[in-house]
């Protein structure tokens, strides 16, 4: 009988801590990430959620506990809360940078070619793959972003508040357009955000962080779940809930 | 534009003050008397123009291409921007007039090499530093994925660092073409170009001398245009690669 290489994690933390000089960032942090799961890490500024990204990369190593990496680093993408693009780079070369990095599965130009266009395609902008960064608005620029960390086919997006800095509707736009690459990629994320909201409605598993590092509560959706429309009540109830966590977390009364 | 006929207004009053008033000329001479000596002695200014500039624009590359070279070793390797950082600091410290004489005991064969070792050390610093500041600034979040995708240093370099660098290169690359030519003239000051009737200092030092004002601000007016035309040609290099590759000028480079 065939295993269920599903069932095996991505990436698993075990009792990870980490310390910068003598300050503790990161306590006791234990997680397993599979395929296509969808985490969050939510929490206030510089409670390490972006640390913790970098430690599910390999970027960073615990001081205490471990990290074990099944997906080597070929199969792992970022999306920053900037684009972070080239900009002297057209869309296509930005992509095809990251590609050549990651070790190209492509077996030649045209076969890169025509991934890129599919990218493009996917993220909408075909008509864009020459024009350069600053010809392209930050939802746009975000776009390639998505698109350059999904052209090497990552079993791990790991997205550091990619949608912070976009107006409402471009958010909006942008988180659907996440799930919908999540599902044609078949690729597990794990988000760091400081939106409630956008945490509650991407993943189906959230972390809910103090500022100390700590982990306050995870709270879990069935993995049945269809994706939660973001005018339900139970989103709403789910968001006020995480909402007073966070309020008594900063008040100190937890 | 403006600037243009600033300058020109006040070549007008200068002229103007110079015939209405009782000032000597040996003292203050007026721009017309100014053109006569540059007309005069057009040959051996021309001679002398000739030789520093040969002087600033070698010490200028030399500075470019080791400022450079320098700032990428010392980026690149955490020990040898250990090691280097007191001699850089000294490079900008230390006068040159107090390292001349040492220079031209060296080269006492050369005088031309002199004067340019002098130039250089005058105009090699802004290279190093900004070779070095830049290389540092590339964006943190693609260092990030440089790192995560374990990419060799060449093609960080390459890709990522290097472009990055360039608006703090180019701004390095300016003030070394300014300063070369500081450099160069005040080598040959210290120099004394040996006796030898070379550079325009030379021929600064001798108008002096002689109290030939008219001819020195002539001298000067050389200088000063030469100090000019480096200095746009360089704007201009720097505004068309930065445009060209699409960079912003970083605050420093900023005017």
């Amino acid at each position: 009988m065939k295993e269920d290489l599903t069932a095996f994690p991505l990436v698993e933390c075990k009792n990870v801590s980490l310390s910068f000089s003598s300050r503790r960032v990161i306590e006791e942090f234990n997680l397993s990430v599979k395929a296509g799961d969808r985490i969050a890490f939510l929490g206030p500024s510089g409670c390490g959620k972006s640390t913790l990204l970098n430690l599910l990369s390999g970027l960073l190593k615990p001081t205490q506990g471990s990290v074990l990496r099944k997906v080597t680093s070929d199969k792992i993408s970022f999306v920053f809360q900037d684009p972070s693009l080239f900009p002297w780079k057209t869309v296509r070369e930005n992509i095809e940078l990251v590609d050549v990095l990651a070790n190209s599965s492509h077996t030649d130009a045209a076969a890169l070619r025509s991934a890129i266009d599919t990218q493009l395609a996917q993220v909408g902008l075909s008509d864009f793959a020459e024009s350069y960064p600053d010809e392209l608005s930050g939802g746009m620029r975000m776009r390639v972003a998505l698109a350059r960390a999904l052209i090497n086919k990552p079993k791990l997006l790991l997205l550091d508040e990619p949608f912070a800095a976009l107006d409402d509707v471009t958010r909006e736009r942008l988180q659907d357009d996440l799930l919908k690459l999540q599902e044609n990629n078949a690729a597990a994320f794990v988000l760091v955000t400081h939106n409630i909201e956008e945490a509650l409605y991407l993943c189906r598993r959230v972390f809910v962080f103090a500022q100390n590092g700590m982990v306050l509560k995870e709270y879990r959706q069935p993995e049945s779940a269809e994706v939660v429309r973001r005018d339900s009540p139970a989103l709403h109830d789910l968001r006020r809930e995480v909402r007073a966590l966070w309020f008594k977390s900063t008040r100190g009364e937890l | 534009m403006r600037s243009l006929l600033f300058f020109l207004l006040v070549l007008v009053c200068w002229e103007i003050i110079c015939r209405a008033s009782s000032i000597p000329s040996w003292l203050l001479p007026a721009p017309t008397a100014i053109v006569k000596a540059l007309g005069r002695d057009t040959e051996s200014l021309f001679k002398s123009f000739v030789f520093t500039a040969q002087l600033t624009i070698g010490a200028f590359l030399i500075a470019v291409v080791s400022g450079f070279l320098i700032g990428l070793a010392a980026h690149v390797s955490k020990n040898f921007r250990n090691s280097i950082f007191p001699f850089t600091i000294l490079l900008q410290t230390t006068p040159v007039v107090s390292v001349a004489p040492l220079l031209i005991i060296w080269f006492r064969n050369n005088a031309f090499l002199a004067l340019l070792a002098c130039a250089w050390l005058v105009c090699v610093y802004p290279m190093i530093s900004s070779t070095v500041s830049g290389l540092g600034k590339a964006d943190a979040n693609l260092q990030r994925l440089f790192s995560l995708y374990e990419a060799p240093m060449f093609r960080r370099l390459w890709h990522l660092e290097l472009p990055s660098a360039l608006p703090y290169i180019l701004n390095g690359i300016r003030i070394s073409g300014g300063l070369a030519l500081v450099g160069a003239v005040g080598a040959e000051f210290v120099a004394g170009t040996g006796g030898q009737e070379l550079g325009l200092a030379y021929r600064l030092l001798m108008a002096a001398y002689n109290q030939e004002t008219a001819r020195l601000f002539a001298v000067l007016a050389i200088v000063s245009a030469f100090g000019l035309l480096i200095h746009f040609a360089l704007s201009t290099l720097e505004n068309f690669v930065l445009k060209k590759l699409r960079l912003t000028p970083t605050s420093a480079t900023a005017r």
